[in-house]
């Protein structure tokens, strides 16, 4: 299974140096371990304590800094990041995304909170469609679900002749 | 004659009225449907996920059978 994180920032003025760096991380190859690491270092310690100086940036370049991004390179990453979570933001808009989090599995979407199980009923689902497609997994999303998925969430309005 | 060249400029103005009204309709009436979409559970969607591979925001094996979008924020 792959999970692609994009940005939907809710909260702009809490989250979005930790919505760069995370982005900045990415150009590293350290997606992954930032990610994990704010969600637990960050967030998840904010929620516990509510102390906002948990999700500002001394907090979020210590926690980049321990997992090994270089926050020189970081810091040259920003315009580009920003551009970057435009991008996400404005792709998501296309298929009316308006809150978080929302999960597109094989391109079906998911809203809100669904229990475990009902998340590994979908996945088992899509698991055994892509399994009888016969399309090798590192084509499968762009052959079967970007190229024949719908393209945004849009009603056509009936056409008046 | 003059009158229905005035007749005619009369429809003509008319016509063009009531594209202008039925134009304006239709736009509203788009606007209306863009507010009202919304994702519908059952239909695949061909989210662009791109751009996101190429900045390596992405966890997990590019092999993968099954790829979940997530629209994420950190709070």
């Amino acid at each position: 299974m792959r999970l692609v994180p994009k940005h939907m920032i809710v909260h702009p003025e809490q989250v979005m140096m930790a919505h760069v760096t995370a982005c900045a991380a990415a150009k590293q190859g350290k997606f992954g371990d930032f990610f994990k690491a704010f969600w637990s270092r960050g967030y998840k310690a904010y929620e516990e304590q509510r102390d906002p100086n948990l999700l500002g940036q001394d907090n979020v370049l210590k926690i980049a800094g321990e997992v090994g991004l270089d926050l020189a390179r970081l810091q040259q990453d920003v315009v580009a990041c920003q551009r970057a979570i435009d991008a996400d933001q404005a792709e998501l808009r296309k298929f009316r995304v308006d809150g978080t989090p929302t999960f597109f599995i094989n391109g079906e979407v998911v809203t809100g909170g669904l229990s475990k199980e009902g998340f590994k009923q979908i996945i088992d689902r899509k698991l055994a469609i892509a399994e009888q497609s016969g399309v090798p997994g590192a084509q499968y999303y762009e052959k079967e679900i970007r190229g024949k998925g719908e393209q945004s969430a849009r009603r056509s309005a009936p056409s008046r002749k | 004659m003059d009158m229905l060249e005035r007749r005619l400029d009369h429809l003509e103005q008319v016509i063009l009225e009531r594209e202008e009204a039925l134009k304006f309709l239709d736009q509203a009436y788009e606007s209306k449907l863009d507010s009202e979409a919304r994702p519908k559970p059952g239909t695949v969607y061909g989210v662009d996920i791109q751009p996101n591979i190429a900045l390596g925001q992405v966890i997990g094996s590019p092999a993968a059978l099954v790829t979940i979008v997530e629209a994420w924020d950190f709070g």
